[in-house]
């Protein structure tokens, strides 16, 4: 599914973050986002998910623009936030009953996710007892359970260890077979041009 | 300051000044319609025209909100603002003079009749807002935030009056009010409007030059 | 809450000791009291598992209604202070020894309609609040004195059904109760949206 951004423009604190920002993204293309701190990366993800309002602008995810009085035009993506975005008194297993359920995801086979990231061993445990890398696994398998068409992941790797890194690295793999369309932010340059079709600078305003 | 280095808005403040002193001059002057209140029962025709000026400036807060929510232009934020703020000092002023007026004229300095209570309560609703504009979180979100805090003020306004005007029936408003309204001599009726006209004039200057203050204060 | 309720009650017997006789005359005014008090307390908790590690995000941007989401916020607010005066009512009746001589149809009527029309709007205050600094006084400052038309409909409802006068008497004030709760439970459904965007 593609995806396009229009003029887009947004301040915090009356500082100028976006302005008149534009980009446009092939179905199945995969870009990677870095820049210094502050340079806007997580807002823009976040005005993409719906979870930031924006000033100005415009939005388009496939045939429909983003518009946060339509949920459903929310339906096709995922935000994989750096912040947790769980419920911490409730168990990895039944954040992931519920997000699935927001979703409309009937039955989804989550006990079979959670062991293909390794969390099964977790299943009943609350996340707020999760270690750094245990939240990223989980919110992978958010992800994959959720299987929408654009992915926008926050710096994916955080917390990862080895395994945890080849984990997701195959999980993009097979995420770059079904032809998802995916905005990556990252820190490791390196990473970014061995992982992404292109990637994309953004400076401070 | 360079609101007043444009023609149109020295002419419009000239005008503000001047209706201004006319008021003045006809408030000291204009013989009370009850003699033994003496001068207090001329605040009256400053108490109601400031009173319909402040409810009309927070009408203005609630359709600021609404544009700003629907249009999400700034300006409009800015002008949800200034009305925000100049009603609440007319609201301010509302809140004093009815309390000079009634004593003399009621016995009572707070006499809980509808009209004054609902002042009251809106009044108490405002200075929330403002909190929530300093202390709400980033300006952006706060923006959002007043703009529902003015809207939900307003909505609010019917219910107020319609629960205090039948809470205390005994309060109902004073037939001394009646006077003001004889239609024998209907000079004070002519007065409080225009008293309200002029206080229109004032109220849209203040309010113009403080959504030019924000704009100003926004674009640096 | 329920605890909390029980508390300001206590108070409130020990305060009225010195004259028996006002309570019975000041009891539904006190009653609201209580529940607006007990309210203030719920609502400044309602958000507090969403504001943990950013949890809302989880639904803000997920396909659903935010509007919705709201609406089961005053639903499970409502619940949560209804069960609490559940609890505190009869001590409230003990400790100041008042006669319950009255429909408990009716009351439980006024208690729904008046804790509806406190949480819908104390819903759309607690979303407004919720990255605010001072969360805590905020909402007391702003929530007073837009639900005085409650406390005003909801005491007259109760005082009139304690002196046992016919319905009919006081079917306005439910009126203004029902009014208030739907006409903000409206306005919170459409603008929710607006509020917890970031």
């Amino acid at each position: 599914m593609n995806l396009q951004v229009t003029n887009l423009s947004k301040s915090f604190y009356h500082s100028p973050v976006f302005q008149s920002f534009s980009l446009k993204m092939e179905s199945g293309e995969k870009i990677g986002l870095s820049g210094p701190n502050g340079s806007g990366k997580t807002t823009l993800l976040k005005m993409i998910s719906g979870i930031m309002s924006i000033d100005s602008g415009k939005i388009r995810i496939g045939e429909n623009d983003v518009n946060p009085d339509e949920p459903d035009t929310r339906k096709n993506l995922y935000y994989l936030g750096h912040s947790v975005g769980l419920y911490p008194g409730l168990t990895g297993y039944e954040n992931l009953t519920f997000i699935s359920g927001l979703y409309g995801k009937m039955n989804p086979n989550i006990s079979n996710v959670l062991i293909k990231v390794r969390l099964d061993s977790a299943h009943d445990k609350l996340v707020k007892f999760y270690s750094q890398g245990m939240l990223q696994r989980l919110k992978l398998a958010t992800a994959i359970i959720l299987d929408p068409d654009i992915l926008l992941l926050d710096e994916p790797l955080t917390g990862l260890d080895v395994d945890g890194i080849k984990l997701f690295e195959s999980v993009i793999v097979e995420w770059n077979e079904l032809r998802k369309t995916m905005i990556i932010v990252s820190h490791n340059s390196d990473w970014l041009r061995t992982n992404t079709d292109r990637i994309i600078e953004l400076k401070q305003c | 300051m360079p609101f007043f280095n444009h023609r149109n808005n020295l002419i419009h403040a000239a005008i503000a000044i001047v209706l201004s002193a006319i008021n003045i001059y006809i408030v000291l002057s204009l013989e009370p319609p009850n003699l033994a209140q003496g001068i207090f029962g001329n605040i009256f025709y400053i108490h109601v025209p400031v009173a319909w000026t402040a409810f009309l400036l927070y009408l203005g807060v609630m359709i600021s909100g609404v544009l700003f929510l629907t249009k999400k232009n700034k300006v409009w934020d800015h002008r949800g603002l200034a009305f925000a703020e100049v009603g609440t000092i007319f609201m301010f002023l509302v809140l004093t003079t009815g309390p000079i007026w009634a004593k003399p004229a009621w016995g009572i300095f707070w006499p809980w009749e509808p009209r004054l209570t609902t002042s009251l309560i809106l009044f108490l609703i405002f200075l929330g807002y403002f909190m929530l504009r300093e202390f709400g979180g980033n300006p952006e979100q706060v923006s959002r935030y007043a703009a529902v805090v003015g809207i939900l003020a307003f909505l609010d306004v019917p219910l107020i009056f319609l629960s205090v005007k039948f809470w205390l029936p005994e309060m109902q408003s004073h037939p001394q009010v009646g006077q003001y309204f004889d239609s024998a001599n209907p000079l004070p009726t002519y007065f409080l409007i225009f008293s309200f006209l002029s206080l229109l004039v004032v109220s849209s200057l203040m309010i113009r030059l403080r959504t030019n203050i924000l704009s100003v204060k926004e674009a640096n | 809450m329920f605890i909390f309720g029980l508390s300001i009650t206590l108070i409130f017997a020990l305060a009225f000791q010195v004259a028996p006789m006002l309570i019975r005359t000041f009891a539904p005014g006190l009653l609201w009291v209580v529940i607006l008090f007990t309210s203030v307390l719920g609502l400044n908790r309602l958000f507090s598992l969403e504001r943990e590690e950013h949890a809302m995000w989880s639904w803000t941007s997920a396909p659903v209604d935010r509007g919705t989401v709201y609406i089961s916020k005053v639903i499970s607010a409502l619940l949560f202070v209804l069960m609490s005066e559940i609890l505190f009512i009869v001590p409230f009746f003990i400790f100041l020894n008042l006669p319950a001589n009255f429909s408990f149809f009716q009351f439980a009527l006024i208690l729904f309609l008046g804790t509806g029309a406190i949480v819908s709007v104390g819903c759309l205050i607690s979303g407004i609040t919720l990255q605010a600094g001072l969360r805590d006084v905020l909402i007391p400052i702003l929530l007073f004195p837009s639900a005085s038309p409650v406390a005003i409909a909801a005491t007259k409802c109760t005082g009139s059904l304690f002196d046992q006068k016919p319905m009919t008497e006081w079917n306005f004030w439910l009126l203004i109760l029902g009014s208030f709760f739907v006409i903000f439970g409206m306005f919170g459904y459409l603008v929710f949206n607006r509020i917890v965007e970031e």
